[in-house]
């Protein structure tokens, strides 16, 4: 919007004076990009720091910025400081638009981080231009396989694998795993891009579940539906395999649901990684006896998992610059993308 | 304050793009599945492993091994087995830029 602006003003400036080139002549050759001086680069980060999202996945910002304040600690990229702007969302798709917008525009960010959530950072995306401003949009906090579409998102790049590669990989397991396979199989899913992504993937790898997905808006799966969908499944004979690919809270309304029916047992439940966060599900209040056993995928290490090298890396430098916050997750994945971004400072500014 | 200059001159939004395309997928990372950007891929990880929740919330290796299988998203073609092994953890979390 301001290039265009300025572009306006000039043209009007070069027909008005007739010697348009030489105006044009006292600009820089390459004007610097917005948010990166010798001394600083300015990131930018939309996502939900409040409301019930913001429960789960506020701390996400928290955790890039503990990891920033580590890398500045230690002089930062290049001698440059890593300065992190947050905004909250909180999950609703026009104020992610209006945020983002906020960021690229009031804040001027050199680049977004981590940015969280399908429907909010696609509308965001568009609304603020991303594209025609090239603004980087690195290491999005989505599987959403849409993204993945360079002509309409040049500058994203996503870190989640695809729930398109999720639902392919949970299939390949069902099949592969000698008490799962010959069991009547049920898909519960979140009615929107990440369900169907996963719907879709299930499809790909020839997947056939025993009746047609359950599908609910995100948000609506009340405790009466899932009490619902569990008794009826509940006449399958043998032990059912459950999937379920919706957000935490959803899954966590399911599995209070099975506590309440007696019918924790009667299922095999295999949890999506967007929705298998065993701190989370404890939080809400789902028994642990209840996940014990219970099936999920990740690409990470488990959190908890102190030998793990980058987990107690990680651990040490939350101790330190994110006091009072337990280190999980969603910890785990912000520092995570917090390394990679550096990473790539460090690597451009050499070249 | 030359390297500063350097990099002030370098870092450019459109370099940074470029950067993750032609690099990013040989990064130190925390994922025990591959990175795979690319100049064509837009998708970080590309896999999973199944594991097995405790009560404590611990997610152990399905089967006490652990197993990474990598795909894509649009294709039929089976997921398949990785032997992906991570690099070591950058020392104190800080990466350098070789």
């Amino acid at each position: 919007m301001i290039r265009n602006t300025r572009m306006k003003r000039l043209s009007i400036a070069s027909v008005a004076v007739t010697v348009g080139a030489l105006v044009f002549s006292s600009l820089p050759a390459h004007a610097a990009d917005p948010g990166v001086t010798s001394r600083e680069i300015k990131l930018g980060y939309s996502g939900p720091l409040t409301g019930s999202a913001g429960l789960v996945y506020g701390k996400l910002p928290g955790a890039m910025k503990a990891y920033f304040d580590h890398i500045n600690a230690n002089g930062g990229v290049n001698g440059r400081k890593i300065k992190l702007v947050s905004r909250d969302d909180k999950y609703l798709p026009t104020l992610a638009a209006t945020q983002t917008t906020n960021l690229v525009l009031n804040d001027k960010v050199f680049a977004l981080v981590g940015a969280l959530g399908t429907a909010t950072h696609s509308k965001a995306y568009t609304a603020a231009q991303l594209a025609k401003n090239n603004v980087p949009d690195l290491f999005v906090n989505t599987g959403f396989s849409g993204f993945a579409n360079k002509s309409k998102y040049p500058t994203t790049f996503t870190i989640l694998p695809s729930y398109a590669m999720e639902a392919k990989i949970m299939a390949k397991f069902i099949k592969d795993t000698p008490t799962l396979a010959p069991q009547a199989s049920f898909l519960i899913a979140q009615d929107d891009e990440f369900g169907v992504d996963g719907v879709n993937g299930f499809a790909l790898a020839g997947h056939k579940f025993a009746a047609a997905p359950t599908l609910y808006p995100q948000g609506a799966l009340t405790p009466a539906l899932a009490e619902g969908a569990l008794t009826r499944l509940s006449a399958v004979p043998g032990k059912p395999v459950l999937v379920l690919f919706g957000t935490t809270d959803s899954t966590a309304t399911i599995l209070k649901a099975a506590e309440k029916l007696s019918l924790v047992s009667k299922f095999t439940w295999i949890a999506g990684s967007v929705g298998g966060d065993a701190n989370t599900l404890l939080a809400l209040g789902v028994k642990p006896a209840t996940i014990n056993g219970a099936l999920a995928a990740s690409f990470f290490p488990d959190a908890k998992d102190a030998t793990d090298p980058y987990v107690s890396e990680f651990m040490k430098i939350n101790t330190k610059y994110n006091k009072g916050v337990t280190f999980d997750n969603v910890v785990l994945q912000g520092m995570n993308s917090a390394m990679l971004m550096c990473k790539h400072f460090a690597q451009q500014a050499k070249t | 304050m030359q390297a500063l200059r350097a990099a002030g001159k370098n870092l450019t939004r459109a370099g940074l793009i470029k950067a993750i395309e032609t690099k990013g997928a040989n990064f130190a990372s925390a994922g025990l599945v591959p990175l795979n950007y690319s100049a064509t891929s837009r998708v970080g990880y590309n896999g999973y492993w199944f594991g097995q929740l405790n009560e404590k919330g611990e997610l152990k290796p399905f089967g006490g091994k652990l197993s990474v299988y990598t795909t894509d998203s649009s294709s039929n073609t089976a997921p398949t087995a990785s032997s992906y092994e991570r690099k070591p953890v950058p020392k104190n979390g800080v990466p350098t830029n070789s």
